[in-house]
């Protein structure tokens, strides 16, 4: 009798999943458990590190009727593949089953290319472009901040990587979450975990990394500037801006329809006046429910297997000179529309802004500003390169979708 | 853009890779740019026609009083410290100007107040 419950109670344990676990799921866990400490301990995007790192975490776990996991060449995995059952009815191919774990259906919001636009809605929803409408000039250094992206796009391929997996480490310059895993699930779906991880973990580092680069290239007489006080901005010039946008970038940029086109849907709804449920929900639970899902399916992209490899640390690395190039790009734009007539009377500071953060890289050029001379404000101006800097990586996305995409 | 995607290579040339990114470089700054442009255009119109009005010089930095402080703005001032109280009881037995640089203090307090600054 107790033989019998002894020897049920180990076969039972062949029925666990300990036996699975690989040194590769061990490290993750500790790489998970960084992830989670960031995020919960010194608030490092935890709205997004927190999915991601979860979802990490049930990556490296020997788990059942989740994720389907399948090698691809290069070594690589494919996460979240569906299995269909087809049987031949007359001319047609009818679905007898569909097999498949949750994050097998849940990912396919990330593979089809469904959540970062939908992200795009929630965060066209909640921004002001009022500032970028006052001060239009402010475009430009929205515009010059995207050098970040392109350096570390050569940067990358000097190293060895192709130009789709160039373009989607570069974009981790733009600052721009939704739009790196856009790009990235496009161009590279093997690099998204570690893109991803990267693009968010630099974009809570913002603070660290920004002033000491915007301190070099500024002198204390450019820190000082005040600029002058913005002009209101009606409900009909906003409804205007949403719709000029919205064409004169997809006319230039097809490409970037996607991203774009929710964007500046969503702010339409905000700014119109009539459909405010459909502006709160985008502004609330579309936003909150799908970054969710996003993060979650993008840390099941991150199982040791894929991780732990050394273009995960090169890409870690390259994001940071991304990120500092960006950065010297739109101060020292601003620096150079100084020089120019009727351009000119831009505090620098907000030129950082241009790198998107929003609106952490906006408070930045705000406390910078203050430290320099506590009477001066800088946060409205800079939120104008810094919504300024969300269009741009949309259309420099766009650009590398257009050309690379084979 | 047709003929850059179907040469653009996989591992291009330093030289290839430069004109390449030069290009996205100006596609970037030229799709801003004549946003940039017909916003400003637009803001013009908008201005000249009366649909917004100018309010850049509504706020002006507040100036130390010389004398009398006039009742509209003792009024204003109690009633910003009703509220600030929440309704409850007070008197106000002085008003003074406040120590250089309480306003960026106040902003800065409120920055840092409702965000996680590091």
């Amino acid at each position: 009798m107790l033989l019998d419950v002894i020897r049920d109670f180990s076969s039972f344990f062949e029925l666990t999943a300990f036996h699975l676990v690989t040194w590769r799921m061990a490290v993750m866990w500790g790489v998970c458990g960084l992830l989670l400490f960031l995020a919960v301990r010194h608030g490092f995007e935890p709205l997004l590190l927190v999915p991601i790192a979860f979802g990490a975490l049930l990556a490296n776990l020997p788990t059942q009727n989740l994720i389907t996991q399948i090698p691809l060449p290069g070594g690589y995995m494919e996460t979240g593949s569906l299995a269909l059952g087809l049987q031949p009815d007359g001319d047609l191919l009818r679905i007898r089953h569909v097999a498949g774990g949750l994050y097998d259906f849940i990912t396919q919001g990330v593979k089809l290319e469904i959540f970062p636009p939908l992200i795009f809605l929630g965060v066209g929803a909640l921004t002001d472009f009022g500032p970028l409408i006052a001060n239009p000039r402010t475009l430009l250094l929205g515009a010059a901040a995207q050098l970040g992206v392109l350096v570390t796009f050569m940067g990358a391929s000097a190293i060895g990587f192709t130009s789709p997996q160039a373009a989607s480490i570069g974009i981790i310059g733009g600052a721009d979450g939704p739009t790196a895993i856009f790009l990235t699930t496009k161009l590279a779906p093997e690099l998204l975990g570690a893109v991803a991880v990267a693009a968010y973990t630099y974009m809570a580092l913002v603070p660290l990394i920004q002033p000491p680069i915007m301190r070099a290239l500024t002198t204390r007489n450019e820190r000082l500037i005040r600029m002058k006080a913005l002009r209101h901005v009606s409900r009909a010039e906003k409804l205007v801006f949403a719709l000029l946008v919205t064409v004169v970038t997809i006319l230039l940029v097809p490409a970037a329809s996607p991203l774009i086109g929710m964007l500046m849907l969503g702010n339409f709804l905000r700014e119109c006046g009539v459909t405010e449920r459909l502006m709160k929900s985008a502004q609330n639970e579309i936003i909150n429910i799908v970054t969710i899902l996003l993060g979650t399916s993008v840390g099941m992209t991150m199982s040791g297997d894929t991780f732990l490899r050394a273009p995960t640390l090169m890409i870690i690395g390259l994001g940071a000179v991304a990120f500092a190039i960006g950065t010297a790009g739109g101060v020292l734009a601003a620096k150079f529309m100084n020089l120019v007539p009727g351009l000119g009377n831009i505090n620098p500071l907000i030129g950082s802004a241009g790198v998107s953060a929003v609106p952490m890289a906006a408070r930045v050029s705000q406390v910078e500003g203050q430290r320099a001379d506590p009477g001066n404000h800088l946060l409205m101006h800079a939120m104008g390169p810094n919504v300024a800097g969300v269009i741009g990586t949309a259309v420099i996305a766009g650009y590398y979708l257009a050309t690379l995409t084979r | 853009m047709t003929a850059l995607a179907s040469s653009f290579p996989v591992h291009p040339g330093w030289a290839q890779n430069l004109q390449y990114q030069l290009t996205g470089f100006l596609v970037v700054i030229f799709t801003l740019g004549a946003m940039a442009f017909l916003v400003w255009i637009a803001g013009k119109i908008f201005v000249a026609t009366g649909g917004v009005k100018s309010k850049t010089a509504a706020v002006s930095p507040p100036t130390a009083p010389t004398g009398e402080i006039p009742a509209p703005v003792l009024a204003v001032i109690s009633a910003a410290v009703s509220v600030a109280l929440e309704g409850r009881h007070f008197v106000i037995y002085d008003v003074a100007p406040s120590a250089r640089g309480a306003w960026s203090a106040e902003g800065r307090r409120a920055i840092y107040r409702s965000h996680r600054l590091r």
